[in-house]
């Protein structure tokens, strides 16, 4: 037997945010507010497409630098060695530490790159209104809200290899400008997921079985 | 058939709005939104007891975790103790503010807010106190539930280690176990934590 699904907008209910409550929607007015926890509740968060396309742009603006410029530097008794995050991975490589530098590499190149991207075509397909492999594409916003954080284990490592270092007698660790970069674009990235209202790409789907 | 438009028996999926009819379900299923398969509700984890109890060990780990150091390096005849806390006080004293805050909030911040957030609603819901707080408190404690980040300190810790482990002699100290714990129970108490139900009786309990 073949149902038409409806979502609970088109039938005039809207559901809060927060704490999923179900509500008639008032049309007359932007938001209103839900009964039982009290926050605003919009039928969709307002401009959601347009902040999560700005937060993102502005995430991929930041990676770039966040790269190409260096990371960290390492003085060892007068040995001083300057990395960018790509160069800190072929370090690591060339020391035999190969399965070190595939997780560094997937956590802070990989992830944060085919997040920007997945997060990107998500919004296109929303405004696009492309209506094909919608499953595809929501079980991908979970997994990028999932993996978003994962990002930030490299500046986790160069925080205690600071702490580290502060003791050390002849060793010294500076940190250079791409850190808080790179942390700014994680923190963007995971922005711009959250900015995005998931109820969206559900939106051009209709027809269900 | 037609669709039953008794508002007290209707529910959205809070993930794709999709309109769906109220199901009570047995102990031990699960429902899930039949268009896009979010979880709607795990009723096995339903007692708000169990919420508390491992909260209250999380409070109890938790100092031990972040003041005890968790890894001592032995570099030159120099034994050096590192524990969270400290890792954090060196990013301010290196003059790197900005990634302290963010270490300081994800790490140190977040997990205790959470805990203190969730240990307040449980008493107050067990008791049956009456709060206007509560909602507030429970929607402050999902807002910050994707920033927490121990897990991610987890595999720092064992990358750093494995990058440090041809200059100095390391050693996992007790704070290493204690943190284990927290991220454990940490992981238990969102496993086990009902947000429909609580939310449920938060309604009951203000009115």
């Amino acid at each position: 037997m073949k149902t038409k699904a409806y979502s609970a907008l088109e039938k005039g209910y809207v559901c809060c945010r927060q704490c999923h409550k179900i509500a008639v929607y008032q049309i007359d007015s932007d938001y209103q507010e839900c009964s039982r926890c009290q926050s605003k509740i919009y039928p969709r968060i307002p401009n959601s497409i347009m902040r999560s396309w700005v937060l993102l742009l502005s995430g991929f603006l930041l990676y770039i630098p966040a790269n190409i410029l260096p990371i960290m530097s390492v003085n060892k008794g007068g040995d001083v060695r300057i990395d960018t995050i790509m160069s800190g991975i072929i370090h690591l490589m060339h020391i035999d530490m190969l399965p070190i530098a595939i997780i560094v590499f997937v956590a802070s190149i990989l992830v944060p790159l085919l997040k920007m991207l997945a997060l990107a075509w998500i919004l296109m397909a929303i405004q696009l209104k492309w209506r094909l492999q919608t499953h595809g594409r929501a079980k991908m916003y979970h997994m990028l809200e999932f993996i978003g954080r994962w990002s930030m284990l490299d500046i986790f490592v160069i925080s205690i290899l600071l702490g580290i270092v502060k003791f050390h007698p002849i060793a010294s660790v500076d940190l250079m400008p791409a850190a808080l970069l790179f942390e700014i674009v994680v923190i963007l990235t995971m922005l711009a997921a959250i900015m995005l209202d998931s109820r969206l790409i559900w939106q051009e789907v209709i027809d269900n079985d | 058939m037609p669709l039953p438009l008794n508002i007290d028996k209707l529910m959205a999926c809070p993930d794709c709005d999709l309109l769906i009819e109220k199901v009570n379900i047995a102990d031990g299923y699960v429902s899930e939104c039949p268009r896009c398969h979010f979880i709607l509700e795990h009723p096995t984890r339903s007692s708000i007891r169990n919420d508390f109890m491992c909260v209250f060990m999380g409070l109890l780990v938790y100092f031990p975790a972040i003041f005890l150091p968790f890894m001592s390096l032995t570099m030159l005849d120099e034994t050096v103790y590192l524990s969270l806390v400290s890792c954090v006080v060196s990013l301010f004293e290196t003059a790197n503010g900005g990634l302290a805050v963010v270490v300081m909030f994800t790490l140190l911040c977040v997990p205790l807010l959470q805990m203190v957030l969730l240990i307040f609603i449980t008493t107050r819901l067990h008791h049956k106190q009456k709060s206007c707080y509560l909602a507030l408190s429970f929607k402050c404690y999902n807002l910050l539930n994707t920033w927490g980040m121990l897990d991610i300190f987890m595999l720092s810790i064992i990358v750093a280690a494995i990058k440090l482990r041809d200059d100095a002699e390391l050693n996992a100290e007790l704070g290493l176990y204690a943190f284990i714990l927290l991220l454990l129970i940490n992981a238990l108490q969102m496993q086990l934590l009902n947000k429909p139900l609580l939310w449920r009786s938060i309604e009951r309990h203000e009115n």
